[in-house]
C-alpha cells in the first residue's frame, strides 16, 4: 500500500508561481530545482525507454572500411553505417559467448592406459550425485519393442510399444500427461510443436491426440504409417508408410501439402535434418533419397547399403553436415552431406542392423545386438579409408533385444534406448548442449510462455515450399542465369537492357526464332550454333 | 580416477526465485541453436509488410463548410492546429485540427474565389481575391461571430492570384500582372517588381523562409523568376516548357524550391543553378496543381488534376504514397501540417480533408514496447524490400480505375515516343542526334 502511496503522488501538477514578497523569498531561498525534478525522472524512468532511433551511436569501429572509392556521399554513409552496424554485432555476438554459464558434462580420463568405455554406468551413477543420476532410469513396460520421443525442450516423453501401448510424462517431476492402450500396433509416435499434441503411427492411419490423450484428428491420407517426423519451423508433419508414399501434413492448417511417391517401396526409416528440414528417407533396396515439398524427386538419391537401410541420422552438431546410416548388412557409415562421394567413414557392428542417433553435441549412439555405443565427435567425422572401429567412448550393455530406438534427451546428458522390455535412460557425460534459449525451447517455461511461444511460432510459420537443401538462399542473390543469347560468348546482353528496338520486336511470320533457327540450319554457313 | 560430471541444470536459475517475478530468460547466440533463422525473418519482414497495409487508413477527417470548391490554405506560423482555408464562393474559414472544429468563418470575404491566403504576425489573416482586393481580417478567438469587417482593405488595380507574407517584417507580397511588396500599414503598393520583358500574369509568390528578401514567382508564361526586395528588382528567370501551378520553398534547404508543373511532374531546383532541376518527381497522370513541403524538408505533399494527393521523399522521384478517395475531386491545395504528420488537401468539392502523411502510423500514445516493435517491422521492411513478395506487398497500392488507365495510357505513349525516337536517332546520320537527359528538358532559357 505504502508503494502505492508512493507512486500516487511521485508526478505532482506543476504549481503556479506564486508572486512572494521580497522578505518571504528572503526568508525561504528556492530550492534548487532539480530536487523536485528528480521525483519525477525515478518515477517516469522505469516506464519509459528512449525509442532506439533516438539513441545516440558510438564511433565508427576501427576495422569497417570507408568506402573511400565510392562518390555518392549519401551511398557511401549508408554502406559505411551498414558495415559499422555488421562489425558491432559480430563483436557483440563474440561478447555473449563469454556469457554462457552452462557446464557442459565431461568423461576425463588422467592417464593413457585409463579408457572412457570402461565405466559403467553404475559408475558414472554413483559418482555424479544424487539428483543427476535420476537420468538413469530403466521403465520396465509389457508389449514391447519400445520407441520414444523428446518434446523439443527435452522435457517431456512420449512412447510407444509396438502392442498399442502409447504414454507421453514429463520426465523430470513424473507427471503423467496421457497412457492410451489402442489396442493396434503402432509404430511411431512424434510430439508436434510442444508437448500439448502428438501423433501416433498406428495399424492403418496417422492419429493426432491432445495432450490428455483426447483423439483430436484421424489422418486418413496417411495410410499404414511406418515413420513419423514433424518439422517445427514448417509445422509439418510428414509420414512415410507401407506404400512407399511420403505425406507432408501441415498441423497449423490441416491440408495435406504434398505428396511424395517413392517407388521405392515400403519404408522404415526416416530423419529430418533439424537445419533445412529436408526428409531423409532410407529403402529396402539400401538407397537413401532425401526429400523437399517442393521437388517431385528426390534432391539426392545415394546408394548407400547393399541390403535396406536401418537406421539414419544426421547430425545436428555441425548444422546437418554429416549424416550416419546404418543397413542390414551390419555396416554403419558416415557420409559428408556436402559432397556424396563416398563414406568418410565406415566400420561393421557386431550383431546386425544398428539404431542410430546423434547428439546436439555430435555424439553418436549405435544400438546393435545387445548394446548402445557411443562414439564422439572428431573421430567419427574424420575421413578414414580403412574400416576400422572409431574409438568408443562409452558402452551398455541391453540384454532385451531388440534395440528398436535411440533418442538423446534435448539439453540433457541422457541418451533413451527402447527394446523389448521398456525403456532404459543411460547417462552420456557431454552429449547434450548446455545452454538453451528460451526463445527457441525452454525446459523450464511455464504455461503462459508455452502459449506465448505457440503464437509466435505460427507467426514466424515458414512456407513449405521454402524448403531446399541450402537454407540460406533466401535472402541471398540469385546466381546468374546459364541460359544466355551469346553466339559465341559475345554480345550477351540481357532483355532489358537490349535497346527499344530490340525489345519490341515481334517474332512473327518469317522472322520467328524457331524459323530463323531452321532458316540458319539449311543455309550453308559455317557457324558453330548452327552445328 | 575418472573426472565423471554430468549436465545439470539449476532450477533456482531458471524459474522464478518468488511467485509473481517474471521468469528468466537465458539466451545462447550460437547459429546452430537458431535454424532458420533467415527464413524466419524473413516471414517475420513479409508478416510486417503486410500489417503496414493492413493499417494503412489515412483518412482522418474531412472538414467541411465551404459551399464552393477550396482554392488555398496556409498554416498559421508557430501553431500547430490552426489552418485557414479559401474558397471559389469567397469564403474564408479558419480550422482546429486538433479538435478538428471550424475557428471563424468569413462569408463573401471576396466576391469571386479567394485566391490567396497568408497569415501576418499574431491573430491577423491577410487574404486576396480576384475582386482585386486584399483584405486585412483579426481572427482571434471571439465570443459572437459578429462583425465580419476586414481591420483594413488594400484596394489593387487588377485580380490577384496569390499572397504571401514576408518572414518577420510587416511586408507582404502579392501576384497579379506583376509582383507587388506592400506594407501592412499603407494603403498602396510599396514597389513594384517585374522581370523588365515581362508580360505574364504571375500566377503565385512565395517568401524564401531563410533568405527572407529573395522571393520567387511562377507565371502564365512558364516562367520562374526570383526577386530581391533589397534591389527591387527582378533578379533571374527560366523559362520552362511548360508553366508551373504552385512552388514551395524548401523550409530546411533554403537554395532548394519545389515546381509543381503542369506537365505532370514535379521539379526541385537549386537556385544558384537554374539551368536544369536538381530532381524530377514523376507520378501523377495529370497537371499537378499544389505542393508543400514537409517543416522537416524530407518530405513534400502535392495534389493534382488526376484527383489524386501523393507524398514523396526528397530526392526519390518515383513511387510516392497515393492517396485518393471515390469524393474527392481535383485537389488544388496541399499543406502538410506543422508537425509533419499530417497533410491537408482541399479539393473542388468544398471539402478540406486530413491524412496521416504515414499512411499506417498509429495515432495515440504509443508505449516504448510498442515503439519498439515499430522499430523493429520498419527495420525487416527496409532490410527484405528486396525480397520479391516482401516488395510487392508493400509497394503495391490500388488506384481508381481512371487513375490507372490513364497511367498506362500515359506509360505507352512515352515509350511509343522514345521508340520513334530510337528509330529516328538510327536512320539519321552517325552521332547527329544525341539523346538527351530527362532533366536537360526542362529549362528552355535562363535569363537575368
Amino acid at each position: 500500500m505504502d508503494s502505492l502511496f508512493a507512486k500516487a503522488d511521485a508526478i505532482q501538477p506543476v504549481r503556479k508561481k506564486q508572486k512572494l514578497s521580497a522578505d518571504f523569498r528572503k526568508r525561504n531561498p528556492p530550492k534548487s530545482a532539480s530536487s523536485s525534478l528528480d521525483r519525477i525522472v525515478t518515477s517516469i524512468a522505469p516506464h519509459t525507454s528512449l525509442p532506439k532511433s533516438l539513441r545516440p551511436t558510438s564511433p565508427i569501429p576501427d576495422n569497417v572500411s570507408k568506402h573511400t572509392h565510392i562518390k555518392d556521399l549519401k551511398l557511401r554513409t549508408q554502406l559505411t553505417r551498414q558495415a559499422a552496424h555488421a562489425s558491432r554485432s559480430k563483436a557483440l555476438l563474440q561478447d555473449a559467448e563469454l556469457l554462457l554459464t552452462g557446464e557442459a558434462g565431461q568423461l576425463q580420463i588422467e592417464n593413457d592406459m585409463e579408457r572412457t568405455w570402461r565405466i559403467s554406468q553404475q559408475e558414472i551413477t554413483t559418482s555424479v550425485g544424487q539428483e543427476a543420476a535420476k537420468g538413469r532410469q530403466e521403465w520396465k513396460l509389457d508389449g514391447g519393442p519400445y520407441r520414444s520421443r523428446y518434446s523439443k525442450n527435452g522435457r517431456h516423453l512420449a512412447l510407444v510399444g509396438n502392442m498399442g501401448h502409447v504414454a507421453t510424462f514429463d520426465w523430470q517431476t513424473g507427471t503423467m500427461h496421457a497412457e492410451l492402450q489402442l489396442q493396434e500396433t503402432c509404430r511411431d509416435v512424434t510430439f508436434l510443436h510442444d508437448h500439448s499434441h502428438f501423433a501416433v503411427a498406428q495399424k492403418k492411419y496417422v492419429f493426432i491426440y491432445d495432450r490428455d490423450g483426447v483423439e483430436l484428428h484421424r489422418l486418413k491420407f496417411h495410410l499404414e504409417p511406418t515413420r513419423l517426423e514433424f518439422l517445427p519451423y514448417h509445422w509439418l508433419l510428414a509420414s512415410v508408410g507401407n506404400s512407399g508414399y511420403l505425406k507432408y501434413q501441415d498441423t497449423s492448417t490441416g491440408q495435406l501439402v504434398v505428396e511424395h511417391r517413392t517407388k521405392l517401396g515400403a519404408c522404415h526409416t526416416m530423419a529430418q535434418n533439424r537445419h533445412n528440414a529436408v526428409i531423409h528417407l532410407g529403402h529396402q533396396n539400401g538407397v537413401i533419397t532425401l526429400w523437399t515439398p517442393n521437388l517431385p524427386h528426390p534432391a539426392v538419391q545415394l546408394l548407400a547399403h547393399v541390403g535396406p537401410v536401418k537406421g539414419l541420422s544426421i547430425d545436428p552438431s555441425s548444422g546437418g553436415r554429416y549424416m550416419a546410416t546404418s543397413g542390414q548388412d551390419g555396416t554403419v557409415k558416415v557420409w559428408d552431406c556436402r559432397n556424396w562421394k563416398g563414406a568418410v567413414r565406415e566400420w561393421v557392428t557386431r550383431g546386425g542392423s544398428a539404431e542410430l542417433e546423434w547428439s546436439a553435441k555430435g555424439s553418436l549412439a549405435v544400438a546393435t545386438g545387445g548394446s548402445v555405443n557411443v562414439y564422439t565427435k572428431p573421430t567419427i567425422q574424420t575421413s578414414l579409408k580403412a574400416k576400422a572401429n572409431p574409438p568408443l567412448y562409452l558402452t551398455h550393455p541391453i540384454p532385451h533385444r531388440p534395440l528398436t530406438s535411440v533418442r538423446f534427451c534435448p539439453f540433457q546428458d541422457i541418451l533413451t534406448v527402447g527394446h523389448s522390455a521398456g525403456l532404459s535412460s543411460i547417462l552420456v557425460p557431454g552429449s547434450g548442449e548446455p545452454d538453451f534459449d528460451s526463445s527457441e525451447a525452454d525446459p523450464f517455461e511455464n504455461k503462459k510462455a508455452r502459449r506465448e511461444r505457440e503464437v509466435k511460432g505460427l507467426l514466424d510459420k515458414i512456407q513449405h515450399d521454402m524448403i531446399a537443401l541450402d537454407p540460406d538462399f533466401i535472402g541471398s542473390l540469385a546466381p546468374p542465369t546459364k541460359l544466355t543469347t551469346a553466339v559465341n560468348d559475345k554480345n550477351d546482353t540481357p532483355f532489358a537492357r537490349l535497346p527499344r528496338l530490340e525489345q519490341k520486336r515481334k517474332m512473327r511470320g518469317k522472322g520467328k526464332s524457331l524459323k530463323r533457327y531452321l532458316r540458319k540450319q539449311r543455309k550453308n554457313v559455317i557457324d558453330p550454333t548452327a552445328v | 580416477m575418472v573426472k565423471i560430471s554430468v549436465l545439470q541444470h539449476t532450477p533456482s536459475a531458471h524459474l522464478p526465485s518468488r511467485p509473481g517475478d517474471p521468469t528468466p530468460t537465458s539466451r545462447n547466440l550460437d547459429p546452430l541453436m537458431h535454424p532458420f533463422s533467415r527464413a524466419r525473418e524473413r516471414t517475420r519482414a513479409l508478416n510486417a509488410a503486410k500489417m503496414e497495409r493492413l493499417f494503412a487508413k489515412p483518412f482522418v477527417g474531412s472538414l467541411e463548410g465551404h459551399i464552393d470548391a477550396v482554392e488555398v490554405l496556409c498554416k498559421k506560423p508557430g501553431s500547430l492546429s490552426t489552418v485557414a482555408s479559401g474558397s471559389w464562393d469567397g469564403g474564408i474559414m479558419l480550422h482546429n485540427l486538433a479538435e478538428r472544429k471550424q475557428l471563424h468563418r468569413i462569408q463573401g470575404a471576396h466576391k469571386g474565389k479567394v485566391s490567396g491566403l497568408c497569415f501576418g504576425d499574431g491573430d491577423r489573416l491577410l487574404s486576396c481575391g480576384v475582386d482585386s482586393n486584399i483584405k486585412l481580417w483579426n481572427v482571434a478567438a471571439q465570443d459572437e461571430i459578429s462583425e465580419q469587417k476586414p481591420l483594413n482593405v488594400f484596394p489593387g488595380k487588377s485580380p490577384f492570384n496569390s499572397i504571401d507574407h514576408h518572414r518577420s517584417d510587416p511586408l507582404f507580397a502579392t501576384a497579379s500582372n506583376t509582383v507587388q511588396i506592400w506594407d501592412e500599414t499603407k494603403s498602396a503598393a510599396v514597389s513594384n517588381l517585374t522581370f523588365p520583358t515581362s508580360t505574364e500574369t504571375v500566377t503565385a509568390v512565395r517568401f524564401n523562409l531563410s533568405e527572407t528578401s529573395v522571393l520567387g514567382s511562377i507565371g502564365s508564361d512558364r516562367t520562374f523568376t526570383l526577386y530581391d526586395i533589397r534591389t527591387g528588382k527582378a533578379e533571374r528567370r527560366v523559362v520552362m516548357q511548360m508553366r508551373s501551378n504552385a512552388l514551395a520553398w524548401s523550409p530546411t534547404f533554403p537554395t532548394s524550391v519545389l515546381l509543381a508543373s503542369e506537365d505532370h511532374n514535379l521539379y526541385t531546383f537549386d537556385v544558384r543553378q537554374l539551368s536544369t532541376p536538381t530532381h524530377v518527381y514523376k507520378a501523377h497522370v495529370a497537371a499537378v496543381m499544389s505542393c508543400d513541403w514537409s517543416p522537416t524538408g524530407l518530405e513534400f505533399v502535392s495534389g493534382g488534376w488526376d484527383r489524386t494527393v501523393r507524398i514523396w521523399k526528397e530526392g526519390q522521384g518515383t513511387g510516392p504514397e497515393i492517396y485518393h478517395t471515390k469524393r474527392m475531386q481535383r485537389v488544388s491545395s496541399t499543406l502538410f501540417s506543422a508537425d509533419a504528420r499530417f497533410v491537408l488537401t482541399g479539393s473542388d468539392d468544398g471539402n478540406v480533408r486530413i491524412w496521416k502523411a504515414k499512411a499506417s502510423e498509429r495515432l495515440g500514445i504509443v508505449t516504448a514496447r510498442e515503439r519498439a516493435a515499430i522499430e523493429y517491422r520498419d527495420t525487416l521492411k527496409e532490410r527484405w524490400k528486396w525480397d520479391s513478395e516482401v516488395g510487392k506487398v508493400s509497394r503495391a497500392r490500388h488506384l481508381p480505375k481512371p487513375v490507372y488507365q490513364a497511367a498506362k495510357l500515359k506509360r505507352t505513349m512515352l515509350d511509343a515516343r522514345s521508340v520513334k525516337e530510337d528509330r529516328r536517332r538510327k536512320h539519321t546520320r552517325a552521332g547527329e542526334s544525341k539523346p538527351k537527359a530527362e532533366r536537360k528538358k526542362v529549362v528552355i532559357a535562363e535569363q537575368s
